[in-house]
Order: C-alpha cells, then sequence, then structure tokens
C-alpha cells in the first residue's frame, strides 16, 4: 500500500476514500473557523481580533468549505464513489478515470479554499458573495470563484459518472424497484447538481468579471441589477440544499433498515412520492431565501406556497423513516445512535423552517440567529450527524476492522447534547433580534451570556467530533477484524469481503427475484443465506 | 503642450472674471440641472395638486392617476425645446404600440413658469397643433396656484426637476425630461432628452405599471419586465445580461440531462 | 369588535399572534412525531426473541393510502397556515394611508433619514406616536437591511431600487434599528435607533428643524453638527 497506488488510483473505492479524507480535512478547517467565531463572541467588544474583516474572513470560510468542502465532497463525493458501484453490484464506476480526475479536482478546490489564510487580502464576501460588496471590496473574491467554478466542474463529471454507472451498470436482476434508497436519493442529487451547478457557476463568474474586468453585470448605475445575482445564486443553492439532504437522508435510510432489520416503510413512496417530489419543487422555491430582499410581493406569495408545500415530500421521507422503525428489531450500535439522532435533530430543524416559509414571519426572522439555528439543525448538523453515522456504518467495510463501541457512543452524546446547546440558544437569541454576522453585538449586550453558554456548547461539539476522528484513526490502524458483514445487512455492499479487493468481486453478482436490499422479515436472517448468487470471494488480508 | 496650457489659462480667467461679474451670457454647466434619481425614485407626488387645463376646467392631480401616467414639465411660452419635447413625446408615444394613451396611460404636460395661463396654454397648443398626432389622454394643464410664490418651484421639486430663468437666453433653462408616474402617482422612472426610443418608453410605461402587472395575468409584461433592466447612467433600458445568462445555462443544464436521456433509450431500443 | 382585529392594523401584533399560532402548530407535529419515534425506538428494540423485523405487508392500496392521506393531512397544515401568512403579509404591505413618509438612504455605515419637508437626520428618526411610518429606502453603496426588532419589521434596501417597510409606533420611547444584511467591515456597528415622541412633541421639534433649514445658510453647517451630536 504505497502513495504511489494512492495518486493514480482509479479504483472507486480508493477515489472515495481520498474524497472522505479531503472533507474531513475540510471539515476540521471549517470547525476551527466556527470556534474562532464562538471565541470572538464570547464577549462583548474585541476578543480574539480587534480586526472585524478577520472574523468575516472566518465566517466566509467557515460557509464556504463546510458546504463545498465537506458536506457536498463528503455525501456526493465520498458515499456515492464508496458505496453506489458495490450497492448495485457493480465492478467500479463508469468512467474510473474521470472519476480521479474529479477527486483531485476537489483536491485542487480545497487547496484554493484553504488558500484563504495565506493570501494577503482574503476574500470577506460571505459564502453567498453578494453584490454590490462583492465587487466593491479589497479581498480577493478570484479566490472565491475559482473555488466555486472547480469543485463545481468536479461535482458536475462526477454527476455524468454516476448516472451512467447507474443507468448502466446495475448487476443483472437489480431492477429500478431494488436500488437502495441510498442510490436513489444521490442519483437525484446528481441530477439536480447537473441542471443548477451550471447556474451558479455563471453567477460566480459575472462577479469576478465586474470586479476584475470592469464590467458593469451587477451595477445598478450601468444597468445592472444586484437582485439578479441574488436570485441566480439561490436558484443554485436552494437545490443545493436538496444535494445534500437528499444524500444524507438516503445514508440515515440505510443504517435504519440495517440497524431496526426492517423493510423500508412503503419504498414505492419515499421513492416516488419523497425523492421525485422534492426533486420536482426543488427549482421553485428558491425566493424564500429573498423574502425580504425587495423582490416583487406577488412571487414572494407563489414563493410561499410552494415553500410550505416542500413539506409534503418531506414529510414522506420522515414518515418513511419512522415507519421504517415499526416492528423492527432495533439495536443501537453507534451508527445507529447517529441516525436515530438525525431523526430528532431534523424534526427540529425541519419544522422550524415552517416559520420561515411565511413571509410575513421572516420579515421578522430573515438573517437573524434564528435563519443560523434553523440551518444548523437541519442541513448543517443533521447532514455531519448523517456523514459521521454513515462512516460508523460503511467503517468495517471500508477497512475490515471494528472502531471502539464506547468512544463511538462518547463522541455522539458529547455532539448531539452540544449541538443542542449551541443551536437551541442561537434560535432563541434570533427571536428575540440577535442579526447574524455580526462581528461584535454591542447593541445587545443583554445577549452576551446566552453567547458565553453558545460558546462553552461549541466546545462540546468539538471535543465530540475530535473524539469521533481520533477513534476512525485508532480504529483504522488496531481495531478488532470486523467480519465481512457485521450487521446482518442485506443489502450488497455487505456480501463482498471486508475491505472489498479491487474489482468488488472476482465474478459480477447477480441477484434473484426474490431478493431486495431490504428484505428483511421474510424469515431469513442475513444475506448470507445465498439469497445472492454470489461466487465465494477469496480472502484478501 | 502650449495651446492646452493657453486654454487652461484662458479657462481661468474666464472663470475668475465670472465670479466677480453677473454672469450675462454663459453656458451652464448641465450637471446643475441634473436630477437626482436616488432621492426621488418612488417619491409620491401631492395628488391634490390642483391644476387647470386649457378650457379652464380645474382638477386635481390625483384625478388623472389611477393608470400609470406620463409627466412632462414644460412652459409654454417657450420657443424653444418644449414644443419640440410635446412633438417627439406624440411621436414616439405613437409608435408604442403595446400600450395606448387614455387607454393604458395618461400624458400630462404641466407648466413650471408661473407666469403662464389658460390663455398662453391655448397659444402653445395651437402653435404645435398639426405638428404630431392627436393622442388622447393627453392634458396640458397650468397649476391652479401659479401666483403663488414658490408653487411651481415646489411641484416641479417633487420630482427633481429644477429650472432657471436666464436673461442672456430670455428663456427658462431646464432638463428635457419625462416622468413616468405609477398608478398611485409615485415616480417611477426618468427618460431623458428629445429622440426617445419607442421600446423604452414601453419598459419604462411596464416598470410605471409594475403594481398592476405583477397583481395580474399579464406573463408577457412581466416576462419583458424582467429581461431587461435600467442604465442610470445612459438613461436607456437595456437586456438584464446575467439574468438571461443565467437562464441559458439553466436551459444547458436541463438540456444535458435531456440529451443524456435521450441517448439512454436510444441506446436500450438499440440492444433490445 | 375592534377590539380584536387590532392584529390585523399592525403588523407587530399580528407577527406576535402568527408567530405563536406557528409555533403550537409545529410543537405539536413535533411532539407527535417525536414521542411516536421514541415509543417505536423503545418497543421494537432488539431481543433474544426478536432477531429480524417483522414489517407489516402492505397492499399495493394500503402504499398509496399510506402515500395519499399524509400528502392531503400535510397539505391541508400548509395552506391553513398559507392563508394566515398571506393575510398578515397584506398587512405588511399594505400602507395605512393616514402616515408619514420618510425617505431613507442607507450606506456604509450609517442610516440617513430625509424628512417630507427636507429636515435630515443621521442614525435617528423621529416620529410621532400613533402615526404610521413609511420608509422609502435606497442605498448608496452595498446592501443593508434595515432592521426593528422592536417592529418585527425588516426590508433590504439597495443601489437602483426603491423598497419600502411601515411600522406602527404606538407609545412614545426610543427602539434600536440594526443593519441585518452583511454590509461590509463594520455591518454589526451599523445601528441607529427609532425615537417615538408624544406628537406635539414630534411637531416642535420638526417645526424647530423645518426652520432652522429656511433662509439663512450659515446656520446649515451648526445645525448638522447638533443633528449628529444628538
Amino acid at each position: 500500500m504505497n502513495l504511489k497506488e494512492w495518486i493514480f488510483t482509479t479504483d472507486h473505492k480508493r477515489v472515495g476514500v481520498l474524497y472522505l479524507i479531503g472533507s474531513i480535512a475540510a471539515f476540521g478547517v471549517a470547525g476551527v473557523m466556527a470556534m474562532l467565531m464562538r471565541l470572538e463572541l464570547s464577549q462583548l467588544g474585541p476578543t480574539l481580533t480587534a480586526n472585524p474583516t478577520q472574523y468575516n474572513i472566518w465566517l466566509y470560510a467557515h460557509g464556504a468549505v463546510m458546504i463545498l468542502g465537506f458536506q457536498i465532497p463528503a455525501l456526493t463525493g465520498f458515499f456515492a464513489n464508496y458505496c453506489i458501484p458495490l450497492m448495485i453490484g457493480a465492478k467500479d464506476v463508469a468512467f474510473p478515470r474521470v472519476n480521479a480526475l474529479s477527486v483531485w479536482l476537489f483536491y485542487v478546490g480545497i487547496i484554493l479554499a484553504i488558500l484563504t489564510f495565506f493570501i494577503p487580502d482574503p476574500p470577506d464576501v460571505m459564502w453567498t458573495g453578494y453584490p454590490p460588496y462583492s465587487i466593491l471590496t479589497t479581498g480577493n473574491t478570484a479566490l472565491y470563484t475559482f473555488t466555486v467554478l472547480i469543485l463545481g466542474f468536479a461535482s458536475i463529471i462526477g454527476g455524468v459518472n454516476f448516472l451512467t454507472t447507474v443507468v448502466y451498470m446495475r448487476a443483472p436482476g437489480l431492477t429500478w424497484n431494488k436500488l437502495n434508497i441510498f442510490v436513489w436519493c444521490t442519483l437525484a442529487a446528481f441530477v439536480l447538481q447537473l441542471i443548477f451547478v451550471p447556474v451558479l457557476g455563471t453567477a460566480v463568474t459575472l462577479i469576478s468579471f465586474d470586479k476584475y474586468l470592469g464590467t458593469h453585470f451587477f451595477d445598478p448605475a450601468r444597468g445592472g441589477d444586484v437582485l439578479t445575482y441574488q436570485n441566480l445564486f439561490w436558484f443554485y443553492s436552494h437545490p443545493a440544499v436538496y444535494v445534500i439532504f437528499l444524500p444524507f437522508f438516503g445514508v440515515v435510510y440505510e443504517i435504519v433498515a440495517t440497524f431496526a432489520r426492517n423493510r423500508v416503510f412503503n419504498y414505492a413512496m419515499v421513492v416516488y412520492g419523497g425523492i421525485f417530489g422534492i426533486v420536482a419543487l426543488s427549482g421553485v422555491v428558491w425566493v424564500h431565501h429573498l423574502y425580504v430582499s425587495g423582490m416583487a410581493d406577488w412571487i414572494r406569495i407563489g414563493q410561499m406556497v410552494t415553500t410550505l408545500l416542500i413539506s409534503v415530500p418531506v414529510g414522506l421521507m420522515v414518515i418513511g423513516l419512522v415507519g421504517t422503525l415499526y416492528k423492527g428489531a432495533i439495536s443501537f450500535e453507534t451508527p445507529m445512535m447517529y441516525a436515530l439522532g438525525v431523526i430528532f435533530l431534523f424534526l427540529i430543524g425541519g419544522l422550524t423552517g415552517i416559520p420561515l416559509a411565511l413571509p410575513s414571519l421572516t420579515l421578522h426572522l430573515s438573517d437573524t440567529y434564528y435563519v443560523v439555528g434553523h440551518f444548523h439543525y437541519v442541513m448543517a448538523v443533521a447532514g455531519t450527524f448523517a456523514i459521521f453515522g454513515g462512516v460508523y456504518y460503511w467503517f468495517p467495510k471500508i477497512t475490515g476492522r471494528m472502531y471502539s463501541e464506547f468512544w463511538g457512543k462518547a463522541g455522539f452524546w458529547l455532539t448531539f447534547v452540544g449541538v443542542n446547546i449551541v443551536f437551541w440558544i442561537m434560535m432563541d437569541v434570533g427571536v428575540k433580534g440577535m442579526p447574524r454576522r455580526y462581528y461584535d453585538y454591542a447593541q445587545f449586550p443583554q445577549f452576551e451570556h446566552a453567547h458565553q453558554i453558545m460558546t462553552f456548547g461549541a466546545g462540546i461539539i468539538g471535543i465530540g467530533f475530535a473524539v469521533a476522528v481520533i477513534n476512525w484513526i485508532v480504529g483504522a490502524m488496531r481495531g478488532k477484524p470486523a467480519g465481512d458483514n457485521p450487521w446482518g445487512s442485506m443489502s450488497l455492499e455487505w456480501t463482498t469481503v471486508s475491505p472489498p479487493p479491487h474489482g468488488n468481486w472476482p465474478t459480477p453478482p447477480s441477484v434473484s427475484e426474490e431478493w431486495h436490499p431490504y428484505g428483511y422479515g421474510d424469515g431469513r436472517v442475513s444475506s448470507d443465506e445465498a439469497i445472492l448468487h454470489t461466487p465465494d470471494v477469496p480472502r484478501v488480508s | 503642450m502650449k495651446r492646452v496650457l493657453a486654454a487652461l489659462a484662458l479657462l481661468v480667467a474666464a472663470r475668475a472674471w465670472a465670479v466677480g461679474a453677473p454672469v450675462v451670457d454663459s453656458t451652464v454647466d448641465p450637471a446643475i440641472l441634473r436630477i437626482d434619481e436616488p432621492r426621488h425614485l418612488g417619491r409620491m407626488l401631492d395628488r391634490a395638486t390642483p391644476l387647470v387645463d386649457a378650457d379652464g376646467r380645474e382638477f386635481a392631480l390625483g384625478d388623472l392617476l389611477g393608470k400609470p401616467a406620463v409627466l412632462l414639465l414644460s412652459y409654454y411660452g417657450c420657443d424653444g425645446t418644449c414644443p419640440t419635447m410635446n412633438i417627439e413625446l406624440a411621436k414616439v408615444l405613437d409608435r408604442v404600440e403595446r400600450f395606448r394613451p387614455g387607454r393604458d396611460y395618461d400624458v400630462l404636460t404641466v407648466s413650471f413658469d408661473a407666469r403662464d395661463s389658460a390663455q398662453t396654454l391655448r397659444a402653445f397648443l395651437a402653435r404645435t397643433a398639426g405638428h404630431a398626432p392627436e393622442l388622447p389622454g393627453w392634458r396640458h394643464a397650468v397649476l391652479k396656484s401659479g401666483g403663488e410664490a414658490g408653487a411651481t418651484e415646489k411641484f416641479a421639486g417633487q420630482v427633481g426637476f429644477r429650472f432657471f430663468w436666464s436673461d442672456g437666453a430670455k428663456a427658462f433653462l431646464h432638463p428635457n425630461v419625462i416622468v413616468f408616474l405609477t398608478p398611485e402617482g409615485r415616480v417611477a422612472r426618468y427618460l431623458y432628452g428629445f429622440r426617445l426610443d419607442p421600446k423604452n418608453v414601453e419598459l419604462a410605461l411596464i416598470d410605471a405599471d409594475w403594481g398592476r402587472i405583477a397583481n395580474s395575468a399579464a406573463v408577457f409584461d412581466m416576462m419583458t419586465g424582467a429581461c431587461f433592466s435600467f442604465n442610470y447612467a445612459e438613461g436607456r433600458y437595456q437586456w438584464n445580461t446575467p439574468l438571461l445568462a443565467g437562464v441559458g445555462s439553466f436551459l444547458f443544464g436541463i438540456a444535458a440531462m435531456a440529451w443524456g436521456g435521450l441517448a439512454y433509450r436510444r441506446r436500450r431500443e438499440a440492444h433490445g | 369588535m375592534a377590539e380584536p382585529k387590532a392584529y390585523l392594523a399592525d403588523p407587530a401584533l399580528g407577527w406576535d399572534r402568527l408567530w405563536h399560532e406557528v409555533i403550537v402548530d409545529i410543537t405539536i407535529i413535533g411532539v407527535l412525531f417525536a414521542l411516536l419515534a421514541a415509543w417505536f425506538i423503545w418497543k421494537y428494540r432488539r431481543r433474544p426473541d426478536r432477531q429480524q423485523g417483522e414489517p407489516p405487508k402492505l397492499t399495493p392500496a394500503a402504499g398509496v393510502a399510506w402515500t395519499v392521506i399524509p400528502v392531503f393531512v400535510f397539505m391541508a397544515d400548509d395552506f391553513f397556515l398559507a392563508a394566515n401568512g398571506w393575510q398578515l403579509w397584506n398587512t405588511y404591505r399594505d400602507v395605512p394611508a393616514e402616515r408619514m413618509e420618510v425617505q431613507l438612504e442607507s450606506g456604509m455605515y450609517s442610516w440617513d433619514y430625509t424628512y417630507a419637508n427636507g429636515v435630515k437626520t443621521q442614525n435617528e428618526l423621529r416620529v410621532p406616536a400613533g402615526k404610521p411610518v413609511v420608509l422609502r429606502m435606497t442605498s448608496r453603496d452595498t446592501l443593508h437591511s434595515h432592521f426593528i426588532p422592536d417592529f418585527r419589521v425588516k426590508e433590504d434596501s439597495m443601489p437602483g431600487r426603491v423598497t419600502y417597510l411601515w411600522f406602527h409606533p404606538k407609545k412614545p420611547g426610543e427602539h434600536l434599528v440594526t443593519c441585518a444584511e452583511y454590509c461590509g467591515v463594520m455591518h454589526s456597528y451599523m445601528s441607529g435607533r427609532i425615537v417615538v415622541l408624544p406628537p406635539q412633541e414630534f411637531e416642535d421639534w420638526y417645526a424647530a428643524e423645518a426652520a432652522k433649514l429656511q433662509p439663512v445658510p450659515a446656520a446649515k453647517p451648526a445645525a448638522k453638527k447638533t443633528k449628529k451630536s444628538a
């Protein structure tokens, strides 16, 4: 196992692991930014830095790196790469070299993002990069543009690759109705990426044209319109929320079905109602990010209705998840703890989004800590819990070893308690009027105590995630051998050895008529009992 | 180089002289007549402003509203730009086919000269008659309180329109501008100059009437309004390029997906 | 019957009412779902005699019913909330005819108000109690958002477009104004206040300020200075 093999690898599993390492590194950097910001806010007045720009740079880096460098690559890079070919019984992805290209583009992207800390005038435009500020600022927003463009391009070629893989390379007998929920979710996410990423690319490119080439695309004095940027930006970035939501919910579905040893409740409803519904509605709700931006009243009201309607497919997916617990046989290993945590965090996050769907309530809530608390619950925290749960879940498959259950649960409880301290208080402070993106809050001295508790909670979160990552590293090096299918899952990826060899199976598997990835409760205990015509795999150790 | 220096010296001298003596004859820096648009866009005109038309009938500005309106400030003793503005405006409005005066919007010419009255107005109309198409829904008026000191300045000031009498030219110096008012009487847009482009006028009318368009099914007007944005520096509408680029890239994404789907179907058919 | 409708005329009252209603609504949904999930987790934990789930077999009809019925339940709640939200929205956007209009130009990093008679103030808006106030907003540089937490309202201002918001100050007092849209380095320091005065006191101040504006040009800079320090 030498370095050269890893750099030139085209194996989807190794590409996936490279994505995981890169995105966890990005998560660490962005997490440190969060800690710095929390420390800065722990007292009124300057705390860590006397320069607001420094704080704004942390905030920009936290947002941009968490979304573009951690969540999207971890979900559509790592999980998709590692799991999809295994779940559909394929040897590899359709275009392995393109896959390798996309992971190295991803690394270029996060290196660009991290360069923020080493150039003289880093971008301080927030991850939204709204003009006119992003054009007027002395910060080098070109870095932001190039980060978005490169990561976007990596994502697009990844999308083409996976759509082709799932469409053409499913194992014989593996029909569309036997796809794992995760595969469906990721496909939907890639469809959204392919359709909407070009719009974001256009918007951020025009921003850079305005700043560096002297064009006037967003200069109101010369026929530009600042609102157009906001529309273009959110026209992509709201679907991007589903690019994160769908795969992470898919991961949670996999975990819950396996640990409840239960059939996914109403599979057709989840796929055709939930996933398809979200894809259909995702492109017509972006204006809820612009409720106070001065858009025409009729479009705000129209998108209030579509935004509320998004609760229908999302609600179906939650029903499917809770229904999967019904009459299951639930055990509580670390991945399941994270997945159950996601159910509760997502309930809080999803429901606190309903006031934000109403433009009249948003006139007060918009751009306050309430919004920040809400989207951290629904996307940031729920998504990160799903990613951590997913890494724990497939950890035995990836490494062939077992992590420490004790430290896994310890990490989970620390983070679970921590996020509720931070983000519950954050929403409360927001309703009382605390605006977001504030370096200092001299006009709100009454919130100092709340800020201190949030900083304390953030510390707990930090320790919790650090425990999890250390647990993985120790487990990968010194964990006990885990066996091929430690959880007793029916899903196809568990039928090969752990870790799977190059090519996954010596001869490609085919699945029988009665097999289903969630075919529990048919009297069989595990997939070992030859539901599959899987040839014996020679063990590599 | 010498020439430039000489010109500079002349300028300095002229300036010194100008400060020292009363201005009798000089050109005016047009910048001082410039309307401060950001301050006046969105401002509501006084609906109660009493006006008198050529027949001596009295009406209030508010009576005219309810539809968008085009407001032109002129003075009727003018023998220069004012008749030209009125004639050119009539010509360009006649060329706007989507919206018709009287039906979709009103036009109002008001004098900013306190000395104007119904008589001078009739004389003015007689002078311009026959030069431009007769449009329905166009009223020429003078302020009823014209005699009151500062009344015309106050009215014109509501839209940021400034003017002053030049003894040298024996005429008022004033900007040549038409003002678009929303149905409730707010300033929506300014367009400058004699040579108006009917397309710009149409888009300005869409802007002025945005409230109605947004509340009805006037999808065409809505799309037109969104596809163009106003260039304040040049005073004209231009394509909203970023929006079109964004829509273009979205269509590109959709087309890529559709192409992939088609290719898949064709291949499946080919392979049975 | 005039009293119970007060919330329909004042956005801030209406906001508190709708917020309460929505919080009750989502709390009920959330607690129901959470209790159900917790009960399932407890009841269906793995036991020595139950190593496998025993999922109910859904007939196709039951599968459709389990989709369609929740869809309608969710949609009913959505439309209920949408109707209430829309009603309040109309209150927020329909400005009462009896009002005071003030122009606001925001810039990095101040709020500059201009009253109808030309009086200008910076970072402090004085208004009479009992009269709705409309702000017509524009910006000279970046985006800003005039946020008045006490009146539950904000709206962005930007160059090139005019936006508006209105609020109804009822009692004399002071209210914080703060910027809610990231506008640059000093974003968090861009704050001001709204001073609601008794009507008579306001009229006196307003007239006095207007008088200062009138002829004597020499008095102008001095007047500006006192305003800034106020």
